[in-house]
């Protein structure tokens, strides 16, 4: 089930008008069997898959946990090995394991050895790269002390199973999470208005942005050997679209959680103001990124086991990121090439004293230049096909007629058009600071949220194309 | 309080397309007079100039009453109060559809075609509501509530060829020059053979099992009333790349027996399918023709349906 399909609708509105009139135990039931349904409505196999992986997790957290006031046994750490097997394994064997055969098969057909059949039509469960990582990180976490385990299986399956973040994130922590399905929750008018702004917010920005521009970031890149001014207005429209795509889509899983008194994660905070590669991603995909630092580079080492070593950490933890996204050489570049970027970032970072300050004239450009160089990046991301991919970055600025220049800038144009509701949003938000000096009353506040929610719901109802696409990220 | 306004502000704007209001098709009816009537939705729009058929066709007087993403409830509709209902000499209407479209009922789910029917819709409609009640699933009648609330969806695709507008006022071309060049950038021509895969489509239904659901009988017997022709023009999909045929052996049933039961009716019925004067080039997606080749598509589609207009032989070619 989807998030812009009437059952989804239909769905929300059941579980949220009883949910209200339950006591904590039985609301979590109520989102458990909710969020089941969620997920095994298209195929039940993908709630059995579900069930099957959170009880082996449940039981890896309970026999990874110390006893009080012991350091880990060895039992603790089986059952840690465990739980990181049954997670890895998932992925492997659903995500990775057709992409390796695969690619074998290719490389022993280019070494002369033969042909092979090497296509294992594994089909992948959605949402499984996200769910995953939540139960892995719970698991450590749990095995290091960090949070209490879940002994209650209930708490434990909608932890892992919620519908809203379900099938793409946030990729939550268990601190933020378990203790708000462990309390009781109260109905709140604040939280239900929140939810609808968010939830009309996050719809506008995948109905009406990201569909839209998507439509010309498709037609460039379906393009046999597009042009220089069309590669870069792709580019650029790809980049809005998969914004718009997956914070819209992040931004309806807050609001619908907030609807049930659960507030999740921020994902994204304007990535598109990153003054620096390491900055982006401290504002793009928030969850995963903390993910990565935390349970992948950190125990690598990080940043303090010399220079070499960090580059070695900080390439290991970027080409996995990449990979986690998909399995195929373009995510591995992309990671690849973000790694790089961080790299050389520190070094450019490290030439400089600690009293070196940043001159006014190259602080304007850095807004514009990581955004350049993030952008370079999305070919990467969209492109699968190496061929292509060079096509694209190769092309000529030199070959194009003017009027070929003409019709990029018209479409470049409506991409700007696009994302002027985004610029607005970052602008308000971050003069809020400013604002919240000056008195507004509840009502005038109230107010003005209840017209931008009237004027989102109004613009979807009137831009949004005729057929949308499915959210990006529902593929990983 | 707050939800009140959020979902009630966008009710209130209630607009009509005069365009493509029902007074715009009596309108052209009373003006044009015409012999010949063509109705359908964008893929006539793409296929048929109906000054340049008129041309054609010696002068015969020719009126496409074509309106943008309609299937067959409104093409009942148009044909009942409109065409039928009109003072004017008609002799023969030519209906466009592609697939088995003729015989899937929806009225447009999006509830952009809504103010229109609605403005179609005169007095008892018994037998019109029977066949979309018919026709529809509890989700699309979900669709349909929601759309008769919101009547603002009306104007989506005038809002959207305004954000084009607005990006066009910059440059030099007009939109039209500029969406014209569009057009040809990302023809099929130019794509890639992967992203020129059709999109996938609902699984054929047998003619029989859906002909009884449909509008197809309610038109045939109005015009048989009214002694007026009817010609279904079922339109081709673009070929595949060596030329061959795109379409499935379920397809290829359903069209002959079409064929058949419109020829035990006394209706004709021309298939475009396997036309060898079509040619890939033409396309702009699996079924829209270019806008080049408006002209080029009418003299061939002339040259197919002469026989209707009375005139032997007419090859234009």
């Amino acid at each position: 089930m989807t998030f812009q399909t009437l059952s989804f609708l239909f769905l929300l509105v059941c579980t949220f008008s009883l949910y209200w009139f339950l006591g904590r135990r039985m609301q979590n039931l109520l989102l458990l069997v909710a969020s089941y349904v969620f997920y095994g409505y298209v195929d039940p196999w993908l709630a059995v898959l579900l069930s099957a992986f959170s009880l082996l997790m449940y039981a890896s957290a309970l026999g990874a946990t110390p006893i009080v006031g012991e350091p880990a046994g060895r039992r603790q750490r089986m059952f840690l090995a465990l739980g990181i097997a049954v997670a890895v394994g998932a992925l492997g064997v659903f995500k990775f394991l057709g992409f390796f055969v695969e690619s074998v098969g290719d490389f022993a057909e280019v070494l002369g050895l033969g042909t092979f059949s090497n296509h294992l039509n594994i089909i992948l469960p959605v949402g499984i790269s996200f769910y995953t990582l939540q139960a892995l990180g719970y698991v450590i976490d749990v095995h290091c002390g960090k949070t209490e385990v879940c002994r209650d299986l209930l708490d434990f399956g909608i932890f892992i199973s919620f519908f809203p973040q379900l099938v793409a994130g946030p990729i939550e922590r268990a601190s933020n999470l378990l203790p708000q399905f462990e309390s009781r929750r109260r109905f709140s008018a604040e939280d239900a208005r929140e939810g609808v702004t968010l939830l009309l917010w996050g719809f506008f920005k995948k109905l009406v942005i990201a569909d839209n521009v998507g439509v010309i970031a498709d037609n460039v890149f379906g393009l046999e050997s597009p042009g220089f001014g069309l590669v870069w207005v792709g580019v650029l429209a790809f980049g809005l679209q998969i914004f718009a795509d997956f914070s819209g889509y992040t931004d309806i899983a807050r609001g619908t959680a907030r609807l049930f008194g659960i507030k999740l994660s921020l994902n994204f905070n304007h990535p598109h103001m990153a003054r620096s590669p390491v900055d982006f991603w401290r504002r793009w995909h928030i969850s995963l990124s903390t993910w990565f630092r935390d349970y992948v580079y950190i125990p690598l080492g990080g940043s303090r086991a010399g220079r070499r070593r960090t580059v070695i950490n900080i390439m290991v933890t970027f080409l996995l990121s990449g990979l986690w996204h998909g399995a195929a050489w373009n995510f591995l570049l992309w990671g690849a090439y973000h790694g790089g970027l961080v790299v050389v970032q520190r070094q450019v970072g490290s030439l400089k004293g600690s009293e070196w300050r940043i001159p006014r004239a190259v602080r304007l450009l850095q807004i514009p230049v990581t955004f350049a160089l993030v952008s370079a990046g999305w070919i990467l991301f969209r492109e699968t096909d190496l061929a292509h991919t060079l096509g694209m970055l190769t092309a000529s600025p030199f070959a194009e007629s003017a009027s070929d220049y003409e019709l990029a800038l018209f479409l470049g144009l409506q991409v700007a058009i696009y994302s002027i509701p985004v610029l607005v949003h970052t602008a308000v938000a971050s003069s809020v600071d400013g604002v919240r000096g000056l008195a507004v009353t509840p009502w005038q506040r109230e107010g003005a949220r209840a017209v931008f929610a009237a004027g989102f719901f109004a613009a979807i109802l009137l831009l949004r194309p005729a057929s949308g696409g499915e959210f990006i990220y529902f593929q990983f | 309080m707050f939800l009140l306004v959020v979902l009630g502000a966008p009710a209130v704007f209630r607009f009509s397309n005069p365009e493509e209001s029902p007074a715009s098709f009596v309108g052209a009816m009373h003006d044009a007079e015409p012999r010949f009537v063509l109705l359908g939705n964008s893929l006539l729009e793409t296929r048929v100039d109906q000054n340049y058929l008129s041309t054609l066709a010696d002068g015969r007087r020719v009126v496409s009453l074509a309106v943008p993403s309609t299937e067959s409830a409104v093409w009942y509709l148009q044909l009942k109060y409109v065409v039928l209902a009109s003072d004017a000499p008609v002799e023969t209407v030519f209906i466009f559809f592609h697939k088995d479209m003729i015989t899937r009922p929806l009225e447009g789910l999006d509830g952009r075609n809504r103010g229109l029917i609605a403005g179609l819709l005169s007095g008892d409609e018994t037998d019109y509501y029977r066949v979309i009640a018919d026709s529809r699933s509890m989700h699309q009648q979900m669709v349909a509530a929601l759309d008769g609330v919101y009547p603002l969806q009306r104007w989506s695709d005038s809002a959207q060829d305004g954000i084009a507008d607005l990006a066009a006022i910059l440059l030099p071309s007009s939109p039209q020059e500029l969406s014209d060049s569009a057009e040809d950038e990302f023809a099929f021509h130019n794509r890639r053979e992967s992203s020129a895969e059709d999109p996938p489509v609902d699984p054929v239904r047998a003619f029989e099992d859906s002909v009884s659901s449909s509008f197809l009988p309610l038109m045939l017997e109005i015009a048989r009333e009214a002694g007026v022709n009817l010609v279904f023009v079922r339109v081709q999909e673009r070929p595949n790349q060596d030329g061959s045929v795109h379409e499935s052996p379920a397809m290829h049933e359903y069209s002959k027996a079409l064929g058949e039961y419109l020829g035990t009716a006394g209706a004709g019925y021309v298939d475009f399918t396997g036309n060898p004067s079509i040619d890939r080039a033409m396309y702009y997606d699996s079924f829209h023709i270019r806008a080049r080749y408006l002209s080029d598509y009418t003299e061939l589609f002339y040259n197919e349906i002469a026989p209707y207009f009375e005139i032997e032989g007419g090859s234009v070619r």
